[in-house]
């Protein structure tokens, strides 16, 4: 499927093969950590422990081509962990939470990497309305202060605390209601990404036209 | 999915008048803000402070199911904001020493924390100069665009001048006799550290790194449109590095790596192995040593 490079398919990977597999992967896991937490420090701490934790599990005879899919796994697993510490969840919600399509669901075959946050969010925010499109726009893309936020739209550095927790929550809604239920037939067509253009299998679920 | 607050309109957010019926649940019934609610979004607003100063937040303790969504759609968000979700080079490299270390495929290093600063000498500016903005800019521009200007601040076209293995950090590596790649030809090749293609143009070797700079899939030459193509989400760079046209989306281009024309072979500067002293050496009887780990066959 998607990798030329080191290793080929049937082959089974040496570690040398396996290490510039893993570097070649690096900077998409560490991306998929980051659109989870948010932050360097806690991204940096966890894609190490993936790493660490794919090396120790070490197959030789393992495919590169599930090299990929391993990881994305062993990384999901790695936030899921994490997630349950940092927000004191009860099992059961995390597993509500990635039931919801949190992360995409996940294709047995044909497995794509999940869409980077710039495609989500982009999804996220042409179906926003124009004031919580523009305090997230303000706030996170461009990364504007409060103050400038607020002097941009016109409103108190107050307000723009409230429209950004709002924002936040309705984008959420969006999110989950594209991953179980697909667009609704009302909206308006949204900016086709890659990912339904190649009619990828792992969109599948929830995306049945009326 | 339409509730009339989603559009809260200009005055006070929560003010709800517009849609009185459909006032959130954190206005009382006077179109104040609880005590409770303003807390709340004080505690998400320091949390996404901490985000953008890239430090690790507090834990906020348990929260409402949907305040946690909110917390989450922040991380998301913030790893939007273009460059921030990019890993340091830094880490990087101390991640692949240990993994090499792990591996068993390499001795230990013997500095590497202290051989390479901290961090952000090889900066996301340096990297990501050319392609800073480009995402924003992406996001933005699906949206409609009056939140661009500061985004294209920091773009400067050009950037694919910056090489990814600045001169002095890592360690040149014979990739091909040179009557091997004649114009035209394009070669795949492997570092301990690296993958990339050297491409013979009519200007001398130009070396591009392997990895499409959407999600670090391993690119494929595809020699009839002269484009370098992701499998994984449809992009597409033309043989300079640049998104192409036909890409499904518009990424960053590929950073460059140096070249040079010693001894009858074409050399390309890899970041250095950590662990395994530089071997590589003129005399070294590449190619049929094959020590970089550069395949055989050329595409033309």
């Amino acid at each position: 499927m998607d990798e030329v490079g080191p290793g080929r398919p049937g082959e089974p990977p040496d570690a040398h093969n396996l290490q510039a597999l893993y570097e070649q992967h690096l900077p998409a896991i560490y991306r998929f950590i980051y659109s989870k937490v948010g932050n360097r420090e806690e991204a940096e701490d966890l894609t190490s422990q993936v790493f660490l934790k794919a090396v120790r599990g070490l197959d030789g005879g393992r495919d590169p081509l599930s090299v990929q899919s391993w990881l994305f796994q062993v990384a999901r697993t790695t936030v899921a962990d994490h997630w349950r510490a940092f927000y004191q969840l009860p099992a059961r919600s995390l597993d509500d939470l990635l039931d919801a399509g949190w992360e995409g669901p996940l294709a047995a075959n044909g497995y794509t990497p999940p869409a980077p946050p710039d495609e989500r969010v982009g999804h996220i925010l042409a179906r926003l309305s124009p004031r919580y499109r523009d305090v997230l726009t303000y706030r996170f893309l461009l990364s504007y202060s409060v103050k400038e936020t607020a002097a941009r739209m016109n409103l108190s550095e107050a307000n723009v605390k409230v429209l950004q927790f709002r924002a936040l929550k309705k984008a959420s809604q969006i999110e989950a209601d594209h991953a179980t239920r697909g667009q609704e037939p009302g909206q308006p067509a949204a900016p086709t990404t890659p990912r339904q253009r190649m009619g990828r299998p792992d969109i599948g679920r929830g995306m049945e036209r009326p | 999915m339409s509730r009339g607050h989603d559009e809260g309109q200009p005055r006070e957010p929560w003010s709800g008048a517009e849609h009185p019926a459909e006032q959130p649940s954190d206005v009382g019934a006077s179109g104040e803000l609880s005590a409770e609610a303003v807390e709340r979004y004080t505690h998400l607003h320091e949390h996404i402070e901490r985000l953008r100063a890239d430090a690790r937040p507090t834990p906020p303790g348990p929260l409402a199911h949907d305040d946690l969504e909110a917390y989450q759609m922040a991380a998301l968000f913030r790893a939007a904001t273009p460059g921030a979700a990019d890993p340091d080079p830094a880490f990087a490299q101390r991640l692949r020493a240990h993994i090499a270390r792990e591996l068993g495929t390499e001795a230990p290093p013997p500095d590497v924390e202290t051989s390479h600063p901290r961090r952000g000498r090889l900066s996301r500016r340096g990297i990501l100069a050319g392609g800073l903005g480009v995402a924003a800019a992406a996001v933005a521009g699906a949206v409609g665009g009056a939140a661009l200007e500061r985004s294209l601040e920091t773009t400067s076209p050009g950037a694919t001048n910056v090489p990814l293995v600045p001169q002095g950090r890592g360690q040149w590596i014979p990739i091909a006799a040179v009557a091997a790649l004649p114009v035209g030809a394009v070669k795949w090749f492997q570092s301990d550290a690296l993958v990339g293609f050297v491409r013979h143009t009519s200007e001398g070797y130009v070396a591009l790194s392997g990895v499409c700079t959407h999600m670090g899939c391993l690119l494929q030459w595809n020699g009839a449109d002269r484009t370098f193509d992701c499998p994984c989400h449809g992009g597409r760079f033309t043989e300079d590095g640049l998104s192409a046209p036909s890409s499904s989306f518009r990424y960053n281009p590929l950073p460059r790596l140096d070249t040079k024309v010693e001894q009858d072979q074409v050399w390309v500067y890899v970041a250095t192995p950590l662990a395994r002293p530089a071997q590589q050496t003129p005399d070294s009887g590449y190619p049929s040593s094959n020590p970089s780990g550069t395949r055989d066959e050329g595409y033309q």
